[in-house]
């Protein structure tokens, strides 16, 4: 089973695409699905998946801008990027990433599965070939003593407002595997890698709020510029919504 | 100077003269001849005057030569008739008592010994107081006693006491029988003892004298008249022009009427019976050269200077002016505003030619800034077209839809929907103004699933696509509107089931498409009329879309084709579009 991973704005083009499309048949599942580019970014280190299907046009961050910062952090990961006879100009231009396809919108399901097929018959080549090589995923990772757990802490409470960091991207910058860094962080802090930026994040949300700012200048200060998941972030984070807890803080 | 002025104006009015070349040549050429003119009148003038003048001068000078010689010679004779007077047998003649024919021959004797001397004397004549006289002379006298012995006659000669009186022919008492006029010297005889006046003495003198005095002068004619008028020696011809008025004691210079400037100078010297006539041959006077060649250098240099100034505004104003000119038609034929590039002096015309320019830049920026002005409301009123269809909106609607039919098990209104949306996906598509028949195709068969959907089994569709062609560029949306022609006037009206076929292979280097309907078909006049390039019905192309008539003309304009279209029918059973396009490079556009 490949792993999929839906990226669109639109919540009916994600229902549409998870439901048209017969996903058992292509021995794929679709994992995760995201509103945003940033939104894909925060969660995509625990979606972990093989395919993300993006839409182009999307606010805060588009499918071009997501495309870039996704294959480098994640070589293996296929991109098929959705796009609007508007945009395929645009799309067209940016033809240097390293894209599987370009599909148009509004899909068309003997298109689309078509090419779903080809994809996953290339993945099933590639997998081979990696199977056939023999397993050399463990990566040497050197030993990660504490005082780099805190380098990296530190390193997270300085760079939350830069909306691009995640685990892989942090994992990358100091040099170790995704997966260690996350178990080592887990280990040291007894926190998720994510979990930890999110507190950062939420914590310096919470003091803006207090001092009653608007929603849209705080997200965008503590580095979620998309403000559907910083609401969601915000309301999972402190049991309320920011106006509530604007609402709440005006009170005391 | 009004009637040069008006001819002038006349001429330069007369249309053909507007170079303004033509016209300072011919100002030129006016001034030389005017110039000439006054030149050849100066030198006329100054000849005529200068001939007068030297005229003049000649004639007294030879008047008072001649006048000296003879009063030279009077005065000889005067001498010699004092001679006579004291000869030693005159005297004793005039002293006697009694006259007899011996002393009158011992007299004529002593004078004919003084007379020996000069022969021009012709004769002499004495007379005693008493009358008695004697007389030399070889001819035949007449002597008017009469006038003789009047006191006028007398008086004047002795009025004189000794001196003598030059008067005519004895004055006018002495006459030759010949006619021939004599110069008659007069003088009262005194005795030199007693100095009693004791008669007469008359001296008279042939006109060979005077005609000596006259012979020698070359170069005119000389004429010696008495008082009277009658002639007495030199130029005969000049007698006749003579009168009074030349006796004022002056030398008189009178035109004589003749037309050739011929003067005529008289003179009546002093004490002498005599006018002198002179006519010198105009032949003699010149013009000065010198003045002839300053005038001459004058003109030179005036016609040298003029054209100078000629040739300066034809070379650095007509010439110039003509190259702009010329450049400025250039500019206009050309249909460009270009600026003007041919090398002009830097001077004001020059300055012309950068006004040209610059005032053609500025037009040049004045129309970029309309054009862009009107790309500009054109690209808004596309932009205002497009945004009428927002490709966005509708997707995401079919989308939501489609997403709810799934929902709701409506596998069939998916089905239409998703259809639907592929159709308007390929419709609507921008940019490319030339996709592959494969597209085309694919619009035609979704279109055409979407209409089965409303009119159900009367509609079949079968396609005939050779493989080989399927990338072949062809217009976008060329074919749809001919299929949907076929629907709305083939094969509904018809009313009963019909197909429509479309094929496409290549033949030659050509792609034929074609559509092919069991429709009503088509009378000759409506394919006529179809293919016929007017724009009559340009309306209904508007109401029905793309329509029939317009997709016809952009596939001419695309196949730069007339026959790139051709439609066969038959009534009541089949309508056929044939298009004829050449095959270009293939290949996905996407």
């Amino acid at each position: 089973m490949y792993r999929v991973m839906i990226i669109d704005d639109e919540i009916s083009a994600r229902n549409l695409m998870k439901v048209s499309i017969d996903w058992r048949a292509l021995e794929m599942d679709v994992v995760g699905e995201a509103g945003s580019g940033i939104e894909a970014i925060n969660i995509i280190d625990d979606v972990k998946p093989d395919i993300a299907i993006v839409d182009i046009s999307m606010p805060f961050m588009n499918g071009i801008e997501f495309t870039e910062v996704a294959s480098k952090r994640y070589p293996d990961l296929a991109i098929i990027i959705m796009t609007a006879m508007d945009d395929f100009e645009y799309a067209r231009r940016c033809v240097s990433l390293p894209v599987f396809e370009y599909m148009l919108k509004p899909i068309v399901r003997s298109e689309f599965t078509a090419t779903l097929l080809r994809l996953k018959e290339k993945l099933d080549r590639k997998f081979a070939e990696v199977r056939r090589r023999g397993i050399t995923e463990t990566h040497d990772d050197a030993a990660m003593d504490k005082s780099t757990i805190d380098q990296i802490r530190e390193y997270i409470e300085n760079n939350y407002r830069d909306s691009k960091i995640n685990l892989t991207s942090v994992a990358q910058q100091f040099g170790f595997s995704s997966s260690y860094l996350s178990r080592r962080f887990k280990q040291e802090t007894g926190k998720n890698f994510i979990e930890y930026l999110t507190e950062c994040r939420m914590e310096r949300a919470i003091l803006m709020a207090g001092e009653n700012a608007k929603m849209f200048c705080t997200s965008n200060e503590v580095g979620i510029p998309d403000t559907a998941y910083f609401g969601k972030c915000f309301k999972k984070y402190t049991g309320m919504s920011y106006s509530e807890f604007v609402a709440a803080k005006k009170k005391q | 100077m009004k009637w040069v002025k008006n001819y002038l104006n006349k001429f330069f009015d007369s249309g053909a003269h507007n170079s303004l070349a033509v016209r300072l040549w011919s100002i030129l050429a006016m001034i030389l001849g005017l110039l000439a003119v006054t030149f050849a009148a100066a030198m006329i003038m100054i000849n005529l005057n200068t001939k007068k003048e030297n005229t003049i001068r000649e004639a007294e000078t030879l008047i008072n030569g001649v006048t000296a010689t003879i009063n030279g010679n009077i005065a000889n004779y005067k001498d010699i008739s004092r001679l006579i007077m004291i000869n030693q047998q005159v005297m004793k003649f005039m002293r006697a008592d009694e006259v007899d024919p011996g002393l009158r021959n011992d007299t004529i004797y002593g004078v004919n010994d003084v007379l020996n001397v000069c022969n021009s004397i012709d004769s002499v004549f004495i007379f005693r107081n008493d009358g008695e006289y004697i007389s030399t002379g070889k001819g035949i006298y007449y002597i008017d006693h009469e006038t003789m012995n009047t006191g006028v006659w007398k008086e004047e000669i002795y009025e004189k006491l000794g001196g003598a009186i030059i008067r005519m022919n004895g004055n006018y008492a002495v006459f030759r029988q010949s006619g021939d006029q004599i110069v008659t010297i007069a003088r009262a005889v005194y005795d030199i003892y007693s100095q009693k006046r004791t008669g007469i003495l008359l001296m008279n003198i042939s006109t060979k004298m005077l005609a000596t005095a006259v012979g020698s002068i070359e170069n005119a004619d000389v004429c010696i008249v008495s008082e009277n008028g009658t002639y007495l020696a030199g130029a005969k011809d000049l007698a006749d022009l003579f009168d009074k008025g030349y006796c004022t004691g002056k030398i008189v210079h009178k035109d004589n009427g003749d037309g050739h400037f011929h003067m005529v100078s008289g003179y009546k010297p002093d004490g002498l019976p005599l006018i002198i006539l002179c006519r010198v041959h105009p032949s003699r006077s010149r013009v000065p050269i010198m003045i002839i060649f300053v005038l001459l250098l004058l003109l030179g240099a005036f016609t040298a200077s003029l054209s100078m100034l000629a040739s300066y505004i034809t070379k650095d104003i007509n010439g110039p002016i003509f190259e702009l000119s010329e450049a400025m038609e250039d500019t206009k034929r050309s249909g460009w505003l270009k600026k003007i590039d041919v090398k002009m002096p830097d001077n004001e015309i020059g300055q012309l030619a950068d006004s040209y320019n610059s005032m053609n830049e500025y037009l040049q920026e004045v129309l970029n800034r309309l054009i862009d002005k009107e790309k500009a409301v054109q690209r808004v009123e596309m932009r205002v077209l497009q945004e009428q269809i927002k490709p966005h909106f509708l997707y995401n609607s079919l989308e939501t839809i489609s997403y709810m039919a799934c929902e709701a098990g409506a596998d069939k209104v998916y089905s239409a929907l998703e259809t639907l949306g592929s159709f308007y996906r390929n419709f609507l598509s921008k940019g490319d103004r030339e996709i592959p028949l494969k597209r085309e195709i694919q619009i035609i068969r979704d279109y055409l699933s979407i209409q089965k959907l409303r009119y159900g089994e009367n509609i079949n569709d079968e396609y005939d696509i050779d493989e080989s062609v399927l990338d072949v560029m062809i217009p976008k949306l060329i074919l749809q509107p001919l299929v949907e022609n076929s629907i709305y006037h083939g094969i509904r009206v018809k009313g009963e089931p019909g197909v429509i076929m479309i094929s496409a292979k290549p033949e030659n280097k050509d792609l034929v498409v074609t559509v092919h309907d069991t429709g009503v078909g088509m009378t000759e006049e409506q394919i006529e009329s179809i293919l016929s390039e007017t724009e009559d019905d340009g309306e209904e192309d508007a109401l029905s879309g793309f329509g029939l008539k317009g997709t016809i003309r952009r596939i001419r304009y695309y196949c730069k084709d007339k026959d790139a279209i051709r439609i066969t029918s038959e009534e009541g059973e089949y309508t056929e579009i044939r298009l004829k396009i050449a095959m270009r490079s293939n290949g996905e556009g996407e």
